[in-house]
């Protein structure tokens, strides 16, 4: 992993014990999942080829605020690590290093029925790719604007409702390109949209 | 927010157009195409420069041009210290120019290279590693900056036909040209490369 990547999970786990002294109002939660991401750049030479990431881990702490009205407000830092791969089409597929993404985001998060929890955010991701080759030869390409959904289903366990232990849904999308790609011609973003399957519960 | 992501969602880009290249494809009369790369599962393909003077340099330099002009890291190089498990070697012809800083004024006709591809076997199979040997010319009087301006560009060129760029090209603003005028590969060089490591091989590399 890389260090950039690597200091920011450090910090977001260093967080974990503090934000559990925070007032009994708020809350942090934690989910640990699987992460499908689309993908993030389809380009064509002789035959077409697709580069996307490999089904990647992905961890996400959430620190919530007091429920008003049925409402809390979220914030969430979320880490996946892959491998970006190359998909020729008719070919191989070739790994291309390892890559790492941070997304923050802030939302709401609100009640839809009894254990079910649908939340709405906006934030910005951005990528740590273990080597500055092909793509991202010239820079990751900043911090990219995400907009994300969740829902969240708490069954109806004595145990689950103690820890708010439960499974949470992700999706986010947000458009890509690099400084390399636009070097090549590329004039527009590619959407990428992950998806992400995850227990999600208090610490 | 919502119509942005809706139409982010929908937005598909167009892949940039890659027309403008050159034949790099060989042909034995009258009609067996020779085309060849360097497959994804013999990557890092493995340069032997033989430790005089500063050939190891100029080889490795010309690895990573031509690695660098990739976007999806189709092909990439590595130094190897020992010529026997190496895919090609590199050699001086004669003798070893002296390492001085590069002056390209000039510099034209100070050197030559040749590329020698192993033989293929019935399996339509390389039988050996690439040779590669540069050479200083003599037939003019050249100062060393102009040798080694020359040696830049030459290795590079070689090294280019080391990667299955086997014709030359008809541009002089190419670095495939012959003989190579320019520093470094055009964007016409690198979009026949780029086109040529998407293109079905008719010819393998020698078993590692």
């Amino acid at each position: 992993m890389v260090r950039g990547a690597g200091i920011w999970l450090a910090l977001l786990l260093s967080l974990i014990p503090s934000c559990r002294r925070l007032s009994a109002q708020a809350s942090v939660q934690l989910s640990l999942g699987a992460r499908y991401t689309s993908t993030m750049v389809h380009d064509s030479i002789v035959t077409p080829i697709d580069v996307r990431p490999t089904l990647a881990p992905s961890l996400a702490v959430t620190a919530g605020t007091a429920s008003e009205h049925g409402w809390t407000a979220e914030g969430t830092i979320d880490v996946s690590w892959s491998t970006l791969e190359r998909h020729d089409q008719g070919g191989p597929t070739v790994g291309l290093g390892s890559l790492t993404t941070l997304a923050v985001v802030i939302g709401v998060r609100r009640a839809l029925a009894a254990g079910l929890a649908g939340r709405l955010a906006v934030g910005g991701l951005k990528y740590f790719p273990g080597e500055n080759t092909g793509i991202f030869r010239d820079g990751s390409g900043g911090v990219f604007p995400l907009g994300s959904a969740a829902v969240t289903y708490v069954p109806p366990l004595a145990f689950a409702r103690r820890r708010s232990l439960g499974i949470e849904a992700r999706y986010d999308v947000h458009a890509f390109i690099t400084p390399a790609l636009r070097n090549r011609g590329f004039t527009s973003s590619q959407p990428v949209h992950r998806l992400a399957l995850a227990l999600r519960g208090t610490p | 927010m919502p119509l942005c992501l809706g139409a982010l969602a929908c937005s598909e880009p167009t892949p940039p157009s890659r027309g403008g290249t050159y034949n790099f494809a060989d042909t034995i009369p009258p009609d067996t195409i020779i085309a060849f790369h360097w497959p994804s599962t013999r990557l890092p393909v493995r340069f032997y420069a033989v430790p005089q003077g500063n050939l190891p340099f100029l080889v490795e330099r010309a690895v990573a041009t031509w690695a660098g002009l990739f976007l999806y890291d189709e092909f990439t190089g590595t130094l190897v210290s020992d010529s026997v498990t190496a895919d090609v070697i590199v050699v001086w012809t004669d003798s070893v120019p002296p390492d001085a800083p590069p002056d390209t004024a000039g510099s034209q006709g100070a050197c030559n290279g040749v590329t020698a591809p192993p033989t293929v076997d019935s399996t339509s199979t390389f039988t050996g590693p690439f040779h590669i040997q540069l050479s200083v010319l003599t037939a003019a009087v050249y100062t060393p900056g102009q040798v080694q301006a020359c040696m830049r560009r030459t290795a590079i060129h070689e090294v280019g036909h080391s990667l299955g760029l086997f014709l030359h090209s008809p541009a002089p603003g190419d670095i495939m040209h012959s003989p190579p005028l320019v520093d470094a590969p055009s964007e016409q060089d690198r979009r026949t490369v780029e086109r040529l490591y998407h293109t079905p091989a008719t010819i393998l590399p020698a078993a590692p």
